[in-house]
């Protein structure tokens, strides 16, 4: 069953021209202002009890359709049809009037969604202890501190009885134990068969959450499919258009990065569980001694995942070479990594290269979690029980 | 296969899509507006709520506000205006003309910034957005029903005789307020769009206030004026509200059905302005 059905859907804003007149043109179409597609013929279905997830760059118009599926606001062409009551997340607590107090406006969210009073005042005990707010629920909202006013957000939009949920980049909120419960939260939303829509720049939780998803860019719609396969080519988009700036071999100094490969045991693939050989080309303009060179992995999410890195100073001369590492066993998880590249002196940098190129680990070893842990397993000390 | 077979038939279906017809737009419109009858009673309850809170005199102010504006109008215009209707005491003619008005005004000029006020709540869920408009309407029945219960202690006050027509004043409101939500529901839209609306409003009402028989008797407009002058239905029903009150004569029936015609086809035009703008309103907030 299909709770979700867009059809071609596009839609168009009128760009302000900024001129002072310009509200006279209230009386003009949008179509004979200057138009601007913030969404462009996007076509997709969710099914019921499945979880969708949103990606893409800034701008890339994720925001627009969460409000068209909303129905904040309707689309210029196309037709979205919507099985269900649906509730957002969008913007944590901006539906909030911040001078009642939190029950008033549990009571005011819920009416938004279309529940009665009775069924609202059911759920409020098991609102204010979700978000643990059961000191200041009868305190005007504008009183609270920001994590406060988030969870009580979260709390109500959970806690609402609709069939599907939309998150628009709202699950990154709150501390870590609070973090943890609103996975747990949406987990469970998906165990009740809820369909859920997740828009998110965090890749991990569209991994964990999400059955597919969908990648737009400048409006739109780049693939939908296997959240892993996406967000790759998400990645490899976005680093697509970061490394094009920064070639290899510019500017010259005294030492430059020439080149950077990354070889395993198969040709063109680098798998988990293979040795990897990286070799770093430079063109050195002068003799240097005590240079060390490093070469960072990088997680998706931009965090540092490991370094290779000559440790010892090493002694180059004038001209062209290559400084190769080789490791025994690749123990990454398979994935998208960026690669920064650094040369440096007794703590003087000769060169930095960040996000110069990719690392594509494809699947190898079946790793759960971050990486594989090189192990072995025997049987130590059983009694015969004779 | 075909949509139907897709969706589920259990669950209330939604279409979004771009506006099409008035006729479509009106028959929805209409439908999601009844049955968000919850949230019409939560926000106009919310409005009362706010109105006064943290305020010291809290609704007090509900009673301060009309009575000063009596005690104003009636130093002012009771020497300086040759105030030839003898039958009734200025500062209750006055106080009759102001209950109905101060309900006009409130309602239009808490509703006009009503949709920006609500800005937040628009741009991320959706509901009938006439709601907002509508509410306000409805929190500022309050001021009549306030204010009446002075009228009629006033009209103790001076033994003015109660009559049985006095119960007229409750169908002459709700023509009244259908005018005023038509105003609501057309200015709090536009003025999205075109802001000037916000700023010329209270000069608007002020004018829109003297086109009344509210501060001066009906019989000081110039006779060749009083056609048009009776034109204006704000003119028609502030002077029958009275006229219930406090003569103790009937409306004349000429009269409301004018007031009522004028009211439900105003109201029809605006509603489908509003529903037209509407779904794309949140665009220009």
């Amino acid at each position: 069953m299909i709770d979700i059905r867009v059809e071609q859907v596009s839609k168009r804003y009128a760009l302000p021209s900024g001129h002072r007149f310009d509200n006279k043109r209230f009386f003009l179409s949008a179509r004979r202002r200057q138009p601007f597609w913030a969404l462009k013929g996007v076509s997709f279905d969710v099914r019921r009890g499945e979880a969708l997830g949103i990606v893409g760059p800034n701008g890339s118009g994720k925001t627009t359709l969460v409000k068209l599926l909303s129905r904040v606001t309707v689309p210029s062409e196309g037709t979205i049809t919507i099985s269900g009551r649906l509730s957002a997340l969008i913007e944590l607590g901006a539906g909030f009037h911040p001078d009642l107090t939190g029950r008033e406006n549990i009571f005011l969210s819920g009416s938004i969604l279309g529940m009665t009073y009775r069924e609202i005042a059911r759920k409020v005990p098991s609102i204010v202890e979700f978000a643990e707010i059961v000191d200041f629920i009868d305190s005007p909202v504008k009183k609270y501190s920001s994590g406060l006013f988030l969870r009580l957000a979260f709390s109500i939009a959970v806690h609402m009885d609709t069939d599907i949920v939309l998150f628009d980049e709202v699950l990154a909120v709150g501390d870590v134990a609070f973090q943890a419960r609103c996975f747990e939260r949406v987990e469970r939303l998906r165990k009740v068969g809820k369909t859920v829509v997740l828009v998110s720049h965090d890749f991990a939780a569209i991994e964990r959450i999400c059955d597919r998803a969908l990648l737009l860019r400048s409006g739109e719609m780049v693939m939908v499919g296997e959240p892993h396969n996406v967000i790759e080519n998400y990645q490899a988009l976005a680093y697509s258009a970061l490394a094009d700036s920064r070639q290899l071999g510019d500017p010259p100094g005294r030492i430059t990065c020439t080149k950077l490969t990354f070889a395993g045991q198969t040709e063109g693939s680098v798998r988990t569980g293979d040795p990897l050989r990286c070799c770093v080309g430079y063109l050195a303009r002068e003799p240097l001694d005590d240079v060390v060179v490093t070469v960072s992995l990088n997680w998706p999410s931009g965090y540092l995942c490991t370094q290779l890195s000559s440790q010892k100073g090493l002694r180059l001369e004038t001209g062209l070479g290559e400084i190769e590492f080789l490791c025994s066993m690749l123990t990454m998880q398979r994935g998208l990594y960026s690669v920064d590249v650094l040369i440096e002196r007794r703590g003087e940098v000769l060169d930095w290269r960040p996000r110069c190129s990719l690392l594509r680990v494809d699947l190898g070893k079946i790793v759960a979690g971050d990486f594989y842990l090189e192990h072995s397993c025997l049987i130590r000390g059983q009694s015969t029980g004779r | 296969m075909s949509r139907g077979s897709l969706l589920a038939p259990d669950r209330p279906i939604q279409v979004i899509r771009p506006v099409r017809s008035a006729s479509e737009v009106m028959v929805n419109g209409m439908r999601w507006l009844i049955q968000s009858q919850g949230l019409l009673r939560a926000m106009t309850a919310t409005h009362l709520k706010m109105r006064y809170r943290y305020s010291f005199l809290g609704w007090g102010w509900a009673l301060l506000q009309p009575l000063t504006l009596m005690v104003l109008y009636t130093l002012v215009f009771s020497h300086l205006v040759s105030y030839r209707d003898e039958s009734l005491p200025y500062a209750l003619f006055v106080f009759a003309g102001l209950t109905p008005w101060a309900f006009c005004s409130t309602s239009i000029s808490t509703s006009a910034a009503g949709m920006l006020n609500h800005r937040s709540l628009m741009a991320t869920v959706y509901f009938p957005r006439e709601i907002v408009p509508i509410s306000f309407v409805i929190a500022s029945l309050i001021d009549p029903a306030i204010s009446s219960i002075v009228l009629l202690s006033m009209m103790l006050y001076y033994s003015v005789p109660i009559g049985i027509t006095a119960l007229l004043a409750v169908p002459i409101f709700a023509i009244l307020a259908i005018l005023v939500t038509s105003i609501c529901l057309l200015v709090s839209c536009i003025q999205v769009r075109i802001r000037d609306i916000g700023v010329a409003l209270p000069l608007v009402l002020q004018v829109l206030m003297f086109t009344a028989p509210i501060v001066y008797p009906a019989s000081a407009v110039p006779a060749p004026l009083q056609t048009v002058y009776w034109c204006n239905p704000f003119a028609v029903l502030v002077q029958s509200f009275r006229e219930a009150i406090m003569a103790g004569g009937a409306p004349r029936a000429g009269d409301m059905l004018y007031s009522t015609v004028i009211a439900l086809v105003v109201f029809l035009i605006s509603y489908v302005v509003f529903k037209k703008i509407e779904p794309t309103i949140v665009d220009d907030l």
